[in-house]
C-alpha cells in the first residue's frame, strides 16, 4: 500500500512537471524569423540587421484588402551586434522573437568584402542558429534584396528559401551553401569559403555577358543580376561569392560556378548548349551529369604541389537540330570530345582565376593532406601560400550515355 | 545478474562521455589519431579489469572480499574508500555536465538548480530498487541506444569528408598512446563488474560482460570519433561543447526529415540517468559494505543531496571540464593501481589462497 501511495505521488509530480507548462510557448506567441540580412551600416562599427518574419497564412489569406501573396514582413535595425538587434526586435513586437526557424542568412556585399568572421562566430555558437542554415551574399544590400523579393506565390516563406536553394541541383548555376560548410572552410586553411550570390535584377533585357564565350560554347556567362530578362520575381540566385579568409574577393559567373561544382563533386545535372562540331551554326543541347566523383592525383615535386584532376561527366542528348546522326559511334565520339574540350577549358579558366585570387575554393588542399604523416608537418607546409604556385592540370572525360527518346536522326529531305 | 545485464551496465556507464565534450577534447590532444588513444584507453582498462576478474575468480567473492583476503581489512577499507571517492566524483561530474547540457540544448529557460535536483531525485528513486533493476533497465534500453547512435552515423553520410582523417598520425603515435594510457580512467565504470562480482552467476559471466560491454562501447567510441572527425575536421571539431548534439543538428535529408536532435536529447538524457544511477548506487553500495550496513537505502537521499550540492559548486562548465580531465587521470589509478596490486598480492599468496563460495 505504501509503495502505491509513493508511486502515485511521484507520478502526480511527473504529470505536473513534465507537462511542458513551465516555460512553454505556444506557436502563436512567437515571432518566427525566417531570414536575416546583415549589411554594413552607414554608422561606424555598426551593422544593419534586417529580420524577415513569417506572416501566418491566415493573416495573408483572410480579411479584405492587403497583399494576399505577402508571406513576410521585414524590419531593419542598426545595431552593434546580432544579439542587440534581437533585443531591439523584441521591442516592436508582442511576440517572443525566435530564430530557430531561420532558413537563410544574407550578407551584404560591402560587409562581405570588409570581412565577416565577427558575424559568423556568434552564429555557430548560439543554439537558435544551425549549420544547415543557408548563407548567401547579396549584390548590393541584403535589405534591398528583401524589399524587392516578391515570390508571387502564396505559401510558406521558409519553404520558398529552402526550395530555392534545393533546386540549385537542377543547373549548378548556384550552389547550396550552408553555414556549416562556410564555417568549416573559414577555420580550415585547406579549402576556402564560398557562398551563393543573390541580387535584384533591373529587368531591362540588356545583355551584359561577363566575358567572351569559350570556343564551341553557345551560352553566354553572366554575373548575378545581369541575366537578360523581364518579368517575374526581380531577385535571382546566381553565381558564387568567393572568399579569401573572412573577406570576399571576387564573384564567379554561372558557368564558373558550374565548373566549381564539377570539381567539388557536387555537380548534379545541367543543360549545356554547344556548337554542333560539324555544323557550328547549329547548337546541340546535352543534359550533363557527374558520372563519378572527380579523381585527384596529387604529388609534391620540389616542394611544389602538382595535381592532375580528372572530371567524369555523362550526358544525354536532348536536342540535335542539325540532323546529323550523332547517335552513331563515330559522330558520338566527336561530340563527346567537343563536350570534354569545352568543359575542360571552362574548368581550367576557373582554376586559373582562383589561383590568381589565391583562394582554394575547390579544396585541392584536402587532397594533399595524405602526403603528410603528422598534422604539424602539414601545417608547416603552409598550403595557402603553396596553392597559387600549384601545377594543376584538368582532364575531362565525357560520355554520352543516352540519346533521349530518339535512337537515330534522319536528315531533312 | 546475467551476461546481458552485465554488458548493459558496463556499456551504460562507459558510453555517456560520447554525449559530452570528450570527443572534442580528444581532437585537441591527438587530432586525427584520436581513435588510437580511444583504443588504448579501452584496451588498457580491458586488460586490467580482466586481470582483476581473474584474481576474483581464484579468490572468490567480490573486490572487497578479495582485497580483505589478500591484503587485510585496512586495505579493503582503503580500496573501498578510494572507489567510493571515484564513483561519487563520477556522479558529480556527470550530473553537472548533463544538467548544463540540458539547459544548453533543451531547456534554456529552466533554473539550473531545479534541473540538477530533478535529475538526481529521479536517480535516487531509480536506485532505490537496486542494481538488478538498473541492469535490467539498461539492457532494455541498450538496443535502442545503439540503434539510434548508429542511425545518426548513417544519416550523416552526406557530410563525411574522408580527407579529414589525414594526416593520419595527427599529433603523433607516441603521444596518442601516452594519452590513451594515462586516460584509462574514463573507463573506470567497468570496475562495477568486480564490485558486484557476487551478483553474477559465475566469473565467466562477468568476464563476458566485460569483453562485450567494454568492447561494444569501444566500437561505438571509435565509430563516433571517426565520424565526428569526418564531419567537423580537427579545427572546428575542437571547438564544440557537445559533439553528439552538433552532429544530430546537422542531419538534413530533406524538407521532411530534419531537426531530429530533440529525439536524441531524450536518448542521451536516458543514458545519463543510467550512468548516474550506476555510479551513485556503486558508491552507496560500497559505503554499505565497509560500514557493514544491512542496506544502503537509508543513505541514498543523503548521498543524492550531497552529490547535487557538490555538482552545483563549480562556477562554470569550463571549470568542470578541467576537473573532469584531472578526474580521468586520478581514476586511472583505479583502473591500473588496484587491479595490479591485487594481482601481485595474489601471485605471491597464490598457494595459500582459499576460494570463497561465490564466483
Amino acid at each position: 500500500m505504501q509503495c502505491r501511495v509513493i508511486a502515485t505521488f511521484l507520478l502526480g509530480i511527473c504529470v505536473i512537471v513534465c507537462g511542458g507548462c513551465n516555460a512553454a510557448r505556444e506557436p502563436d506567441e512567437q515571432a518566427y524569423v525566417v531570414a536575416i540580412g546583415i549589411d554594413k551600416s552607414a554608422k561606424k562599427d555598426m551593422i544593419d540587421v534586417t529580420y524577415v518574419g513569417a506572416l501566418p497564412v491566415t493573416i495573408g489569406e483572410g480579411g479584405g484588402g492587403g497583399d494576399k501573396t505577402k508571406m513576410t514582413t521585414e524590419v531593419t535595425f542598426t545595431a552593434p551586434s546580432l544579439a542587440e538587434a534581437r533585443n531591439l526586435l523584441n521591442s516592436i513586437t508582442y511576440f517572443y522573437p525566435t530564430l530557430s526557424h531561420v532558413k537563410i542568412l544574407i550578407i551584404g556585399e560591402e560587409l562581405a568584402k570588409q570581412g565577416i568572421s565577427d558575424i559568423i562566430g556568434p552564429l555557430t555558437r548560439f543554439r537558435e542558429y544551425r549549420g544547415t542554415n543557408y548563407i548567401v551574399v547579396a549584390k548590393g544590400t541584403a535589405k534591398n534584396f528583401f524589399k524587392n523579393n516578391k515570390p508571387g506565390i502564396p505559401g510558406s516563406a521558409s519553404r520558398y528559401y529552402e526550395s530555392m536553394m534545393e533546386t540549385s541541383s537542377e543547373t549548378s548555376y548556384f550552389l547550396r551553401t550552408t553555414l556549416y560548410d562556410f564555417y568549416l572552410r573559414l577555420k580550415d586553411a585547406d579549402g576556402t569559403s564560398y557562398a551563393t550570390m543573390v541580387a535584384v535584377n533591373p529587368q531591362t533585357m540588356e545583355n551584359l555577358p561577363a566575358k567572351a564565350k569559350i570556343p564551341g560554347e553557345k551560352s553566354e556567362e553572366y554575373y548575378v543580376g545581369d541575366i537578360p530578362r523581364s518579368g517575374s520575381n526581380p531577385v535571382e540566385f546566381f553565381g558564387t561569392a568567393i572568399f579569401s579568409g573572412e573577406k570576399m574577393v571576387a564573384m564567379l559567373t554561372n558557368t564558373e560556378t558550374r565548373s566549381l561544382a564539377m570539381l567539388t563533386g557536387d555537380f548534379k545535372r545541367s543543360y549545356i548548349t554547344v556548337e554542333d562540331p560539324l555544323t557550328p551554326k547549329h547548337g546541340i543541347n546535352v543534359n550533363l551529369r557527374q558520372g563519378q566523383k572527380p579523381d585527384f592525383v596529387t604529388s609534391i615535386v620540389d616542394s611544389k604541389p602538382v595535381v592532375q584532376v580528372t572530371v567524369y561527366l555523362e550526358g544525354e542528348i536532348t536536342s540535335l537540330p542539325s540532323g546529323i546522326n550523332y547517335e552513331q559511334a563515330e559522330y558520338k565520339e566527336l561530340l563527346e570530345a567537343s563536350l570534354s574540350q569545352i568543359t575542360k577549358q571552362e574548368i581550367t579558366q576557373l582554376v586559373a582565376r582562383i589561383q590568381e585570387k589565391e583562394t582554394d575554393i575547390v579544396g585541392f588542399g584536402y587532397h594533399f593532406r595524405s602526403k603528410f604523416k603528422k598534422l604539424e608537418e602539414w601545417e608547416e607546409y603552409a598550403w595557402p601560400e603553396r596553392f597559387p604556385q600549384a601545377d594543376i592540370t584538368v582532364e575531362v572525360k565525357c560520355k554520352l550515355r543516352r540519346t533521349g527518346l530518339m535512337w537515330r536522326t534522319t536528315p531533312r529531305r | 545478474m546475467g551476461v546481458a545485464a552485465g554488458i548493459a551496465l558496463v556499456f551504460a556507464v562507459t558510453i555517456p562521455r560520447v554525449f559530452l565534450s570528450t570527443l572534442a577534447g580528444r581532437l585537441v590532444d591527438d587530432a586525427q589519431i584520436a581513435w588510437l588513444s580511444v583504443v588504448v584507453t579501452s584496451g588498457a582498462a580491458l586488460i586490467m579489469i580482466r586481470l582483476l576478474l581473474y584474481v576474483l575468480s581464484r579468490t572468490g567473492g567480490d573486490l572487497i572480499d578479495a582485497t580483505r583476503q589478500l591484503l587485510g581489512n585496512t586495505a579493503a577499507y582503503l580500496v573501498a574508500l578510494f572507489y567510493i571517492m571515484l564513483f561519487l566524483g563520477n556522479t558529480v561530474l556527470l550530473l553537472r555536465e548533463f544538467a548544463e547540457n540540458t539547459l544548453l540544448t533543451a531547456l534554456p529557460l529552466a533554473e539550473f538548480s531545479l534541473v540538477t535536483i530533478w535529475y538526481i531525485a529521479w536517480v535516487a528513486v531509480f536506485i532505490w530498487f537496486g542494481i538488478e533493476v538498473v541492469g535490467r533497465v539498461a539492457y532494455l534500453v541498450l538496443p535502442f541506444l545503439v540503434g539510434f547512435m548508429l542511425l545518426v552515423i548513417i544519416l550523416l553520410i552526406p557530410f563525411y569528408n574522408v580527407t579529414q582523417l589525414v594526416p593520419w598520425q595527427g599529433h603523433g603515435l607516441t603521444l596518442a598512446a601516452y594519452h590513451g594510457v594515462t586516460m584509462a580512467g574514463v573507463n573506470l565504470g567497468a570496475v562495477v563488474l568486480a564490485i558486484y562480482a557476487r551478483e553474477f552467476q559465475s566469473s565467466k559471466t562477468a568476464t563476458q560482460a566485460l569483453d562485450f560491454g567494454l568492447g561494444g562501447a569501444l566500437f561505438m567510441k571509435v565509430i563516433y570519433t571517426q565520424a565526428y572527425l569526418m564531419v567537423f575536421g580537427v579545427y572546428v571539431g575542437q571547438e564544440k561543447t557537445l559533439p553528439f548534439f552538433e552532429m544530430t543538428r546537422l542531419i538534413y535529408l530533406n524538407h521532411y526529415l530534419q531537426r531530429i536532435e530533440a529525439l536524441m536529447i531524450a536518448l542521451w538524457a536516458i543514458v545519463c540517468m543510467l550512468a548516474l544511477a550506476i555510479s551513485l548506487y556503486t558508491a552507496v553500495y560500497l559505503i554499505a559494505r565497509i560500514l557493514d550496513l544491512p542496506s544502503g537505502r537509508p543513505i541514498i537521499p543523503l548521498m543524492a543531496a550531497m552529490v547535487a550540492t557538490i555538482a552545483m559548486l563549480p562556477p562554470d562548465i569550463i571549470t568542470v571540464m578541467t576537473y573532469e580531465k584531472m578526474y580521468d587521470y586520478i581514476s586511472s589509478a583505479g583502473v591500473y593501481g588496484v587491479p595490479a596490486m591485487l594481482f601481485v598480492a595474489f601471485w605471491f599468496k597464490r598457494k595459500g589462497v582459499k576460494r570463497c563460495n561465490a564466483v
